[in-house]
């Protein structure tokens, strides 16, 4: 008789956690619209310098 | 609203801050090019303050090489909540090459020193890197770069020629070199999977394949809100089309209602909804919108988009989609 052979599922790659971040934000970029944007990165400078 | 972005390019003067704001009913973001001494921004700062005192939230941004930055210039940043951006091409053997002094000597090492500066105070903004001829087969070595010097905010730009710098014509790239880099760029901000990095233009790709609405301009199909001002107060379109006659939209000092109904700016308000509608059926208009109206078109007055731009733009938007989905997140 065979010994079973165990097979481990591979295990499926984490979500990074920089797609997870950018989810997020853009759920509460949705849920808060312009408001969101006007009190947001901008003032952090996030996206500002465009040039 | 009249205008969303204001670039005070060239050689503006202070006073035409002020007349900026009074047009203004509510967000102003001014974006300076540092090319003026420092009482240039003390007097804009004081023209703001009545402005402030009415209530209007002004928000200024500064692009600098950083080359001059001194701790009185920081004091001023600071003092008064400026941030600053500053522009930096890579590592010193390639920055150098493109970012010189009228005597050949590289500016690479003033510009690090002037970053120093700008972090110690916490206001430094991040770099923008253009992308070129010279530098756009190493993503890899550029990313690693910018990772090591701590630099995480960050913005790549593909070099184009638009008339008003010396000749860059020998540096630029084409649509698909630049759409090569960014892919690349984009696995390597995947893989090293850290929040702190910002790529501006991947993370708006990303925001907006997962519903969210950050946009950098080239994805707003709003080129209209984005204008430069000159020393005589005269304000044009984008300063990707630097003093563009039919670009022309009035002066600061003009009324308000006139600048609004400026023929020249409803023609082109008119030109950008036809090539959003062009557009409409696209797969990725809902990313681009139209695209960059200087990158995206052979012409000011073209509305069907280059075939060769939109082929890697849909490529990038492609690659970086079919990421996103095969972690089930879409």
């Amino acid at each position: 008789m065979l010994n079973p052979v165990s097979v481990s599922k591979p295990k499926p790659n984490p979500i990074p956690k920089v797609l997870l971040q950018a989810k997020k934000e853009a759920a509460t970029q949705t849920l808060e619209g312009r408001a969101a944007y006007e009190k947001g990165p901008w003032d952090k400078g996030h996206w500002a310098n465009r040039k | 609203m009249l205008f969303e972005y204001v670039f005070l390019g060239f050689h503006g003067h202070a006073t035409t801050v002020t007349e900026l704001v009074s047009t203004r009913e509510g967000f102003g973001n001014l974006f300076y090019y540092l090319q003026r001494g420092l009482d240039f921004y003390r007097n804009a700062v004081e023209f703001q303050g009545v402005w402030k005192q009415q209530g209007k939230k002004i928000a200024n941004f500064l692009q600098t090489n950083a080359t001059l930055i001194t701790p009185e210039w920081i004091r001023f940043f600071v003092e008064n909540d400026f941030l600053v951006g500053v522009s930096l091409d890579g590592p010193k053997e390639v920055h150098d090459q493109v970012r010189h002094y009228p005597n050949s000597k590289g500016s690479y090492d003033d510009v690090m020193r002037g970053i120093d500066l700008l972090r110690q105070a916490r206001i430094f903004n991040g770099i923008i890197c253009d992308i070129s001829t010279i530098n756009h087969l190493f993503p890899k070595e550029f990313f690693n770069f910018f990772i090591e010097n701590n630099i995480k905010k960050l913005k790549f730009t593909r070099v184009k020629s638009i008339g008003h710098y010396n000749d860059v014509l020998s540096l630029v790239i084409s649509p698909a070199q630049y759409a090569d880099f960014m892919i690349v760029i984009f696995n390597l901000w995947l893989e090293l999977d850290d929040p702190e990095v910002e790529i501006r233009d991947i993370q708006s790709v990303v925001s907006l394949i997962l519903g969210g609405n950050r946009r950098e301009c080239i994805y707003m199909g709003q080129c209209d809100q984005f204008v430069t001002v000159y020393s005589d107060g005269s304000i044009y379109g984008c300063d990707s089309f630097p003093k563009t006659d039919a670009l022309y939209f009035g002066n600061v000092l003009d009324e308000q209602v006139k600048v609004k109904s400026n023929a020249r700016l409803q023609n082109f308000r008119e030109l950008l909804e036809k090539r959003k509608e062009h557009c409409r059926t696209c797969d990725w208009h809902f990313i681009c919108k139209g695209g960059c109206a200087k990158d995206c078109y052979k012409q000011l007055d073209s509305v069907e988009p280059l075939s060769e731009v939109c082929e890697n733009l849909k490529r990038y938007f492609e690659h970086i989609s079919a990421k996103i989905r095969s972690y089930d997140l879409v």
